[in-house]
């Protein structure tokens, strides 16, 4: 694993011990804040599968994520049981699974492509937004759980364990844990697969989908196989954000929160997964800082930020920098397929 | 017909930029908002409300101009980045008319009265709206169809590179686009400044409708806004007036997305396949 | 009807069918791009497909693989008829195909494009001796680590070569394999082509370069308006009056 070090790899190492450690130097509040942050990350990841790996660019991730939250909070609310609640993370990625492949095989068997799938997806989204916002009513619920409307679903139960005395509850340092774990777990799962013969597939749909068909490659079977997955990630995210806060809204899917992954994934470097991590992890955390002090002019200067990443810097921000880093400390040139350096005829060789 | 003319309007703008561009404008409900704030601010100080609306449908055009020589045009035919991009430039407008005149502008109050028929009231104005948004089609049509200008949009459109290799100034032609566009983004918010209240957000009201009806419509601005405004705004009217306003839009964007599966390129692709054309294949 | 994955049979005999298009017809809108084709080519093959531009001959390989659908008529590979297979299955069956336009992905090493293309059909830890073989077969193995796009024209038309071979295919569609090559890249082409034959690859190749067609093809089928028009020995051909004749309507003729 040493043998090829490169920016990103040493970065990313450097962040995974920093993280590992932050609960023992930083305060409850600081490990509370990181712990939204990270969850986040996810929904990053889900896009970065589906567009920075495959080329789907798609507007919905935030309504599997919302499918997620309240799939997650239906399920887990309509039970006394706490361990209910590891029933209803499951099956919440199950349902979100499900709904994506749906919409997938409606999409990419139809033939729909590139903009369109953004514009049904985004459309989707919508759906699902409007769709809650009025569901106000009491006729509006499942099971015992109300949907809530406009002020959407409060006072979820964070996922949680008993067995006989040993009750343990997602809170806090166990939480944060919990997020950081499966962080690394799904990242490494991941770096492996885009190096195999499930990367290398998506990959070829992303570069040239007509030709990747001449090749022997069953394009629709393989678009619907990357966004399921990339809608069971997202929800994921979803249930980790109700877990963290206890509540859901269709806020959470309106057309500024639906743009908003595309948005850092864009500006990040989106075939790059340790960019875009790393990326939406410091928006979110500028974000915050900004809004704390008051700051109106955060979402300004984000603006700027993504016209000049768009003119200036396609490839995006973190992976300019890798690639910046890569030639001053690696002496490495060559840009591979994941839009870092590395002197192996291999991308991202781990 | 209020739906229609909504969505005609919401619409006309985006789909000319993207139809001859590529280029998708997400700010485009944000130009829509600053027609309605120079459209108020004027018609605040007095000056006539016509002149007022043309004005504000002017200023947006030059914003336009302004914003396409330092950022769209490095994004001619890259609708992906022309998405980010344009995201950017829609949170610095918001933001920035937050930051400048606050969270709301005194609003005017609709002109014109209403009218009866029958025991229905009906708004004047919004009868205006529709005949100018069917005047609008008319001088669209007019200009595409007769005029220099509109043959060389339309060659453009068409192939680019043959239409450069003929003479026609191509960047100039996507300028003047763009500029079109935004003021055709000005003039649907000068227009409807007076039909709803004014603050930073006024765009995003339009901003779904306009999209859905430019991915049913497709690639032709004229055709197929058109034929999306109509359909659409027959599926939402009536939605509406059954089940209210809400499953209205749920039933939009459902139709939208039937839509695009069932025919991609959108309306204007379906006429496209029905008029014998010769299509372009090798060997 | 069992469609079975790419297995390398030996050539058994000189009169079986590889490919059969019979009665191949297909319409744009009002056009009638392919006009009732009726082609046949045996295992072990190497026919030539030539005629003026606008002849139908691309279309032609569009059909096989299933780009396009027939408006009537079948595909028949290998005695199966393929009509309504899909494409990537029509390429799992044993056809590679080099299209006009450059297929090779250009982002991407040549490592990486030899890699994707070969992945399906190799196991995983043969895959890095299969893709330097198929590299050295085109000449190619010092520049897999280059970003394919910093590649010549010629270079990358070899490497879309060593990337259809990847699928071991028993027909090899070409076309215009030498289209802006120079005479040293056409001949090294030419040899590459000649070699394949010569271990069991039928071909079917469209070229306008009249030399190259001259100097690998044993049959040639002609096509005009959308229909074969004659077929022979090259040397048949080129002495058919009428074939002249269609061609000085064109001015695609060269190396007369």
């Amino acid at each position: 694993m040493l043998k090829n070090m490169n920016a990103e790899k040493s970065i990313m190492m450097l962040l995974c011990i920093t993280l590992l450690i932050f609960p023992l130097i930083g305060s409850a509040y600081d490990v509370l804040n990181m712990s939204y942050f990270l969850s986040t990350v996810f929904l990053s990841i889900s896009l970065w599968l589906i567009w920075g790996l495959t080329g789907i660019f798609s507007f919905g991730q935030t309504a599997f994520f919302g499918v997620g939250g309240y799939a997650y909070a239906m399920i887990s609310m309509n039970f006394d049981n706490p361990n209910m609640t590891i029933l209803a993370l499951i099956l919440a990625m199950v349902i979100a699974w499900g709904l994506a492949f749906l919409l997938g095989y409606f999409m990419f068997y139809g033939g729909v492509n590139d903009v369109f799938v953004g514009l049904i997806t985004l459309c989707v989204t919508l759906v699902m937004a409007t769709f809650l916002a009025q569901s106000a009513g009491s006729q509006w619920k499942i099971g015992d759980v109300l949907l809530g409307g406009d002020n959407g679903i409060n006072n979820i139960p964070p996922i949680a364990f008993k067995l006989g005395s040993i009750e343990l509850s997602l809170y806090g340092n166990s939480l944060y844990y919990f997020i950081i774990i499966t962080m690394i777990i799904i990242y490494l799962l991941f770096k492996k697969m885009q190096i195999g013969k499930l990367g290398y597939s998506f990959i070829a749909v992303r570069e040239n989908r007509e030709r990747s068909q001449l090749l022997g490659y069953n394009i629709p079977f393989l678009q619907t196989l990357a966004f399921s997955f990339g809608g069971m990630l997202a929800a994921f995210s979803g249930v980790l954000y109700v877990t963290w806060g206890g509540y859901i809204a269709p806020s959470a899917m309106d057309i500024s929160a639906a743009a908003l992954p595309v948005v850092l994934v864009a500006a990040a470097g989106r075939k790059n997964i340790s960019a875009v991590m790393i990326f939406t992890v410091l928006y979110y955390f500028l974000s915050q800082k900004l809004s704390v002090s008051g700051s109106e002019y955060a979402l300004v200067i984000l603006g700027v930020i993504l016209i000049l990443v768009i003119l200036v810097v396609p490839q995006g921000i973190v992976v300019t920098l890798f690639n910046f880093f890569d030639r001053i400390f690696f002496k490495k040139r060559r840009r591979n397929v994941n839009g870092t350096t590395t002197d192996s005829k291999q991308a991202g060789n781990f | 017909m209020d739906s229609f003319s909504f969505l005609i309007l919401a619409a006309i703008g985006l789909a000319i930029i993207f139809g001859m561009m590529g280029v998708i404008n997400l700010a485009h409900g944000e130009f829509i908002m600053l027609g309605a704030y120079i459209t108020t601010l004027l018609s605040l100080a007095g000056v006539p409300i016509p002149l007022a609306i043309m004005l504000g449908a002017l200023g947006v055009g030059c914003f336009g101009f302004i914003v396409d020589k330092l950022i769209i045009r490095h994004l001619y035919g890259r609708p992906l980045d022309s998405v980010v991009a344009t995201w950017g430039i829609s949170l610095i407008m918001g933001q920035g008319m937050l930051i400048i005149m606050g969270p709301s502008l005194q609003g005017l109050s609709t002109p014109l009265g209403s009218f009866t028929v029958g025991d229905i009231n009906y708004s004047t104005y919004r009868l205006v709206l529709g005949i100018i948004a069917c005047l609008l089609l008319v001088i669209l049509y007019w200009v595409f169809m007769h005029t220099k200008f509109g043959l060389r949009s339309r060659a453009t459109m068409q192939n680019e590179e043959i239409a450069r290799s003929l003479g026609t100034n191509t960047s100039r032609m996507y300028t003047s686009t763009f500029v079109i566009g935004s003021m055709f983004a000005g003039l649907t918010g000068g227009l409807y400044s007076f039909t709803m209240s004014i603050g930073p957000t006024f765009g995003s009201g339009f901003l779904m409708e306009s999209f859905v009806t430019v991915i049913v419509g497709g690639a032709n601005p004229l055709i197929g806004t058109v034929m999306a405004g109509g359909t659409l705004g027959v599926v939402h009217s009536g939605l509406s007036y059954v089940f209210g306003t809400f499953i209205g839009r749920v039933g939009l964007l459902v139709a939208a997305i039937l839509f695009i599966r069932l025919w991609p390129t959108g309306f204007s692709g379906l006429i496209e396949k029905k008029l014998i054309r010769v299509k372009r294949y090798n060997g | 009807m069992e469609l079975q994955p790419t297995q390398n049979k030996q050539v058994t005999s000189n009169h079986e069918k590889i490919l059969e298009l019979k009665n191949l017809t297909i319409d744009f809108g009002g056009l009638r791009a392919v006009n009732n084709v009726n082609l046949t080519v045996n295992r072990g093959e190497l026919r030539g497909l030539i005629g003026p531009n606008g002849a139908g001959k691309s279309t032609i390989f569009k059909l096989i693989m299933g780009i396009h659908s027939p408006t009537a008529g079948q595909v028949i590979l290998k005695e199966n008829d393929i009509t309504k297979t899909s494409t990537w299955q029509r390429a799992r069956l044993g056809i590679g195909i080099k299209m006009q336009i450059p297929g090779v992905f250009g982002e991407l090493t040549g490592y990486e494009n030899i890699r994707i293309a070969a992945q399906n059909y190799v196991v995983p830890n043969e895959i890095d001796e299969e893709i330097n073989r198929l590299a050295k077969l085109v000449g190619i193995e010092h520049l897999l680590e280059h970003e394919v796009n910093n590649l010549s024209h010629g270079q990358q038309q070899w490497l879309e070569i060593a990337m259809t071979l990847s699928s071991k295919p028993e027909l090899l569609l070409l076309d215009e394999p030498v289209a802006g090559m120079g005479p040293e890249e056409t001949a090294f082409t030419a040899e590459i082509v000649q070699r394949l034959n010569k271990n069991g690859v039928s071909i079917i190749f469209i070229d306008h370069d009249m030399e190259f067609v001259r100097k690998i093809s044993e049959r040639v089928t002609v096509l005009h308006q959308g229909a074969t028009f004659a077929e022979g020995s090259i040397a048949e051909i080129e002495s058919n009056q009428e074939v002249i004749e269609i061609y000085l309507g064109s001015d695609v003729y060269e190396g007369a």
